[in-house]
């Protein structure tokens, strides 16, 4: 059986089929893909995942892209501790908190995460650099995101508005972890894995309104989350890649 | 016995109702006057905060998002099983549910909202409906019903043309595999994609000549008797503003 995983830091989305592995006990190799050196736009990745997006999963030769309903497949595909809740109503509160963070909070997050750390970063790139890289990239959507990041086209009412969506967000999660230990329930969930992976970094990105005062359950499920072995294991993959960059 | 809130034979209202017919299963459907933002007040909003529709009640459960109500239908009721039992076919139907829910049902919606939604409504109620909004609590759905009401921004068409064309190409792709879009047997995933692709037969008829086999497959499912049924009741003038675009990604 031949897994493997290629990624790129362990946020977001590349984080969350790597602890979903990790969390099973599958055996992968990891092949590190360097988002910020354009590597997912390269013939050699392309030749895998068209669309030039990570994570990709490839097991047995199947190609299995889109990572939340990827870390569907990964709990139904392999033996190891379960992902999801028995019943089915309880994988229904699973999706939906994972729906949640895709179309809620994730869009919200990475605007200002690129507007915030990327950006900056591609600023004190040369053009031809840039206008090389902007080339190699495979959809139009994509080329879009990417131009609108280089030249910092981010209106600031757009900003605030994300930044008012993850606030909101970052409250119902919130409120939900008063109720019960984990998002979906009573059981540790792909739902914990996937809104882990977008909300670990909210305490220092939105400190002011995301803190142990404004949203307690929040934190203290943040810390479960990450002192899990597997979750440990997943983070340890990290370059370190998204450091602010002083100005 | 389930409840379930509709929009009417529309849109994502019209997937969940294609899926309980299906599995024959009995659920009492019970439209929403969505023109008169019933699902964004007591007692409805309370079941949907975000005023999304359909809503499921199924005893002390309550489920908004179609494409989780049909897997949950599909997994908790007897009936023909509506997901493939392979693990690489079951991704498969999941990333349609992504594609159509995140990228065509939005861009959808805001071609038949110009073509359909809005010229149906009369100047009065137009007006009506623009008071009305103010009192919408969820602020994003708020701001896309303002918009909606003026009109979607030339941006939006631009990026809702766009994302059409994107997802007919996977889709003709697809069918180039087999029948149906999670692999050879009927699923969930044609649920989910036609109620947002048979509309561009009369939206977008170029683009659906350009892709033939997307046009054969709509008449393959439409074909279905537990489909022909639930479509019966479908009208182009029903549909309302949908889900907003992706910000971002």
């Amino acid at each position: 059986m031949a897994v493997d995983l290629y990624h790129f830091e362990p946020n977001a989305n590349g984080g969350k089929p790597l602890i979903a592995l990790i969390e099973k006990g599958v055996a992968f190799t990891s092949h590190w893909v360097d988002l910020l050196n354009w590597e997912q736009h390269q013939p050699a990745y392309l030749a895998i995942n068209p669309k030039g997006q990570v994570p990709t999963l490839v097991h047995d030769g199947a190609i299995i892209t889109e990572s939340t309903p990827m870390c569907e497949y990964i709990d139904e595909a392999f033996e190891g501790l379960p992902l999801r809740p028995a019943d089915a109503a309880g994988r229904a509160r699973m999706r939906r908190w994972c729906r949640y963070a895709d179309e809620f909070l994730g869009p919200s997050l990475s605007m200002v995460a690129w507007s915030r750390f990327i950006g900056p970063m591609m600023r004190q790139r040369s053009r031809e650099e840039l206008d090389r890289a902007l080339a190699a990239i495979p959809t139009k959507e994509r080329i879009k995101a990417w131009t609108k990041t280089i030249e910092n086209d981010f209106p600031p009412e757009e900003l605030a508005e994300s930044q008012r969506r993850i606030a909101f967000a970052a409250g119902r999660i919130d409120a939900q972890l008063g109720q019960t230990p984990w998002l979906a329930g009573e059981t540790y969930s792909l739902a914990d894995i996937i809104v882990f992976n977008m909300a670990a970094g909210l305490p220092s990105f939105m400190a002011e309104r995301i803190n142990a005062q404004a949203t307690p359950h929040l934190l203290a499920w943040i810390e479960r989350v990450g002192s899990r072995p597997a979750v440990r294991e997943a983070l340890a993959y990290s370059r370190n890649s998204l450091r602010p960059i002083a100005k | 016995m389930m409840i379930l809130y509709t929009a009417g034979p529309v849109g994502h209202s019209l997937k969940v109702m294609i899926a309980a017919a299906e599995k024959g299963l009995l659920l009492a459907c019970s439209p929403v006057e969505t023109l008169d933002l019933e699902h964004y007040r007591a007692p409805l909003a309370m079941l949907t905060p975000t005023g999304g529709l359909p809503v499921l009640v199924d005893d002390e459960l309550v489920l908004t998002e179609s494409s989780i109500i049909n897997e949950y239908l599909d997994e908790s009721r007897e009936g023909p099983a509506l997901m493939p039992t392979a693990a690489q076919a079951r991704w498969r139907a999941r990333t349609w549910f992504k594609f159509v829910n995140e990228d065509l049902a939005p861009a959808v919606s805001i071609l038949a909202w110009r073509e359909w939604g809005l010229p149906a409504l009369s100047a009065s109620r137009r007006e009506r409906l623009r008071t009305a909004v103010e009192s919408i609590e969820a602020i994003e759905r708020r701001a896309h019903w303002r918009q909606a009401l003026d009109g979607f921004l030339p941006a939006q068409h631009e990026t809702a043309e766009a994302k059409i064309a994107t997802v007919l190409d996977l889709v003709e792709q697809q069918l180039a595999d087999g029948d149906h879009l999670a692999g050879p047997a009927f699923s969930l995933a044609d649920i989910d994609a036609l109620p947002f692709i048979e509309p561009l037969r009369r939206l977008r008829p170029a683009l659906i000549a350009a892709h033939p086999r997307t046009d054969t497959w709509i008449d393959r499912i439409l074909e279905r008797p537990a489909v022909a049924a639930t479509w019966s009741g479908y009208r182009d003038d029903r549909w309302v503003p949908g889900p907003e675009l992706i910000r971002w990604g």
